[in-house]
């Protein structure tokens, strides 16, 4: 790496992460008085070393300083591939929002605006994932570190830290890609357990489908997946995407349109609290009357009558199947929107 | 060891209170038991102990002190999830050492811990290998090896044994009450699972919707359940209910529906007297009806049903009839008589009855 190379190396890192970067080895009388904290590593087989001030505690971490390696690696990869970095369009690479990410520094219209168009060719496809914690502690990027020793790239924002789980990377380990949705599932609870165990912080971890294309979509996917499990799981320690179930169907959906869906399961009925058991308990066992009978201790036939109550309520009968399951709906969005 | 004491703990999440005016005392090396359906609170209150949640009323101790704002490290306790989450890399050995190190346990004493350890859970052939290649239950003793390490005040155990089949978790049950005497210490565990509460639990915490129903022994907790819930949690299979009215006759007290009529015992009036002529419900566990001499000695407890369903488990068989519309579950002799589609003539014990409030669902006493 030739000294201009170096230069712009800095001069990108510095502007990337608002930190004052400079070689190592000609640090020099400014930096009089300012602790520096090197980093150091390699390029085509070439050993780095730069220093940078830090502006806070937390850019002196032994975490940051990880990324910010991983950040002066990327960069110098791409200066040495491209002596173009500089001087022309800004080309937005995962490795720039790593940046921005370090310094906390981004929102949702600064990504929509940057990097939501771009591309990552040379990311490998896989699972975003967004742990979120309860509380900080230093101990945390070991402890993450040893449950997910082969995944490098984290960001960190206050108490969400950001995983992308290259499939190449676990593919050697499980043979069928269904393995790889389990495994990610599992390690929901193996992070939950672990960061409760050693450190007591409570964690939750969410995983969105692999995508290698759009890693702001995948960010925002597990972001949403975070906003929607205390509301419809709150028992969960974490959601993966394609367990979402009907509420992917729901998610989107107008609450006027849920609105009118209601008035037309219900037509208009307002079914008190004993229909509105009787219904959860006969959808929950299957549609089984004597199962249902039994569990509300109630005679088959005072269940029957409840039922053909709720028939001529709301014109739908919870014994027909495909009535039943507008009613079903009805009361499973009633009790959503209520959260 | 400690004891550990909750004074009307709250929790809420958001508007939503999800554990309700907690307050319980357990002593110094008692083995107690959370157990209740899905949502009822149980791993909320135990993550509280934890310090993974905070506490939105009240107080917990654990010994003398109140332990709200301490951190999780400083409570001395230990936890295990049901995941029986291990470092994928290390090996047994490097599991079990890996929270001393964080803890800045000096080498030759973690050393000594995990050994001592291993040996506890009986693990000390697996320390070199790695997580791949143990099965699920030397995991889950690997997990316990973890907790037992650090050599904490309190043990919290988070349904560890629901992700194990069902022979190694009645394996397993008997390792933790086996590790429980060899440690004495102070153990909570959660379970949804009624059977591993009855045979772990030296008292059991009955929770529904974030309240406690009730806190007693599992003896207890069978013979005298305090309402309908915990009358139909306890106890497998589970107990049967029917509706039935209280009417006197000469001098007796009759339970009657529109199938059966059976007498109650005259000890009973007591409590009955004020039902006469209401409806009640009627609890009758499977192992308290019968199709034997009982129901020749005792005419006035019996009546006829049609067998819906004979389940021969060996020992014994599951009988399955409806009265009144309800599936009633019977637990017979193996050498029981019972034939699908037949009728058979079968009898309540009248003794083991239980009576509860139609409308509160509480115990008569």
């Amino acid at each position: 790496m030739d000294q201009h190379q170096l230069d712009i190396l800095c001069l990108r890192l510095s502007e990337k992460t608002g930190l004052r970067f400079f070689q190592w080895n000609l640090r020099n009388q400014t930096l009089q008085g300012e602790k520096p904290i090197m980093i150091s590593f390699q390029v085509a087989k070439e050993n780095v070393e730069l220093g940078y001030v830090p502006d806070n505690e937390e850019s002196t971490h032994e975490f940051s300083v990880q990324i910010l390696t991983l950040l002066a690696e990327e960069i110098s990869m791409n200066i040495l591939q491209s002596a173009d970095g500089v001087g022309k369009e800004k080309r937005w690479t995962w490795e720039m929002m790593l940046a921005a990410a370090v310094q906390g520094e981004w929102s949702n219209d600064f990504f929509e605006q940057n990097i939501k168009i771009h591309h990552l060719p040379t990311l490998d496809n896989g699972f975003p994932m967004l742990i979120r914690l309860r509380k900080w502690n230093e101990e945390v990027p070991v402890v993450l570190k040893n449950i997910l020793p082969k995944y490098k790239v984290f960001w960190v924002n206050q108490l969400d830290i950001f995983v992308f789980i290259s499939t190449r990377s676990i593919a050697l380990e499980y043979s069928k890609p269904t393995d790889l949705y389990q495994w990610c599932e599992s390690l929901i609870q193996t992070i939950h357990s672990l960061m409760g165990d050693e450190l007591g912080i409570f964690a939750s971890t969410y995983v969105g489908y692999p995508d290698s294309s759009n890693i702001w979509l995948g960010y925002k996917e597990v972001l949403n997946l975070a906003d929607l499990q205390p509301h419809f799981f709150p028992g969960e320690v974490g959601l993966v995407s394609w367990k979402l179930g009907l509420y992917r169907l729901i998610e989107n959906s107008s609450l006027e349109n849920v609105h009118r869906f209601l008035q037309e399961a219900f037509n208009g009925a307002d079914l008190n609290q004993e229909l509105l058991e009787t219904l959860e308990t006969f959808f929950a066992l299957n549609m089984n009357l004597s199962e249902a009978s039994r569990v509300l201790y109630i005679h088959r036939n005072t269940l029957i009558y409840r039922l053909d109550k709720v028939t001529n309520l709301t014109g739908h009968n919870p014994r027909d199947f495909k009535q039943a399951i507008d009613l079903y709906l009805g009361i499973w969005l009633q009790k959503t929107i209520k959260k | 060891m400690a004891a550990i004491t909750f004074k009307n703990v709250v929790k809420k999440f958001n508007e939503n209170t999800v554990v309700h005016d907690f307050n319980l005392e357990i002593q110094d090396k008692e083995f107690v038991v959370f157990v209740g359906p899905s949502g009822c609170g149980k791993s909320t209150t135990l993550r509280m102990v934890a310090g993974l949640e905070d506490i939105t009323e009240g107080e917990i101790y654990i010994g003398d002190r109140l332990v709200n704002d301490l951190q999780p490290k400083d409570r001395d306790i230990a936890m295990v999830f049901q995941s029986y989450a291990l470092y994928p890399h290390m090996n047994v050995y490097e599991n079990i050492a890996f929270g001393l190190k964080l803890r800045k346990i000096p080498k030759q004493e973690i050393d000594t811990k995990v050994r001592e350890a291993a040996r506890i859970m009986d693990i000390e052939h697996l320390l070199d290998r790695k997580p791949k290649a143990l099965s699920g239950g030397q995991r889950q003793r690997v997990a316990l090896g973890r907790a037992i390490v650090r050599e904490p005040q309190v043990f919290l155990m988070d349904e560890p044994l629901s992700n194990l089949d069902a022979k190694l978790r009645v394996q397993m049950r008997s390792e933790i009450a086996k590790l429980r005497h060899r440690i004495q210490t102070t153990f909570i565990y959660v379970t949804h699972d009624q059977t591993e509460a009855m045979t772990m639990g030296d008292r059991i915490v009955v929770m529904k919707d974030g309240f406690i129903h009730q806190v007693d022994t599992p003896m207890n907790l069978y013979d005298h359940p305090k309402n309908m819930f915990v009358a139909g949690f306890i106890g497998s299979p589970s107990m049967n209910f029917q509706k039935a009215k209280v009417v006197e006759d000469q001098g007796h007290y009759w339970l009657e529906t529109p199938v059966f009529r059976v007498q109650a015992l005259d000890e009973q009036k007591v409590k009955l007297a004020p039902y006469v002529g209401k409806e009640i419900v009627l609890g009758i566990r499977p192992e308290d009806i019968y199709d034997d001499e009982v129901v020749t000695n005792h005419p006035e407890w019996s009546f006829q049903v049609e067998v819906e369903v004979v389940e021969p488990m060996g020992s014994e068989n599951y009988v399955h009839f409806p009265v009144n519309g309800v599936n009633i579950t019977a637990r017979f002799e193996a050498t029981s008589k019972a034939q699908v589609a037949k009728p058979l003539q079968i009898a309540f014990d009248m003794q083991a009855v239980h009576y509860f409030d139609a409308d509160t669902q509480g115990s008569l006493h």
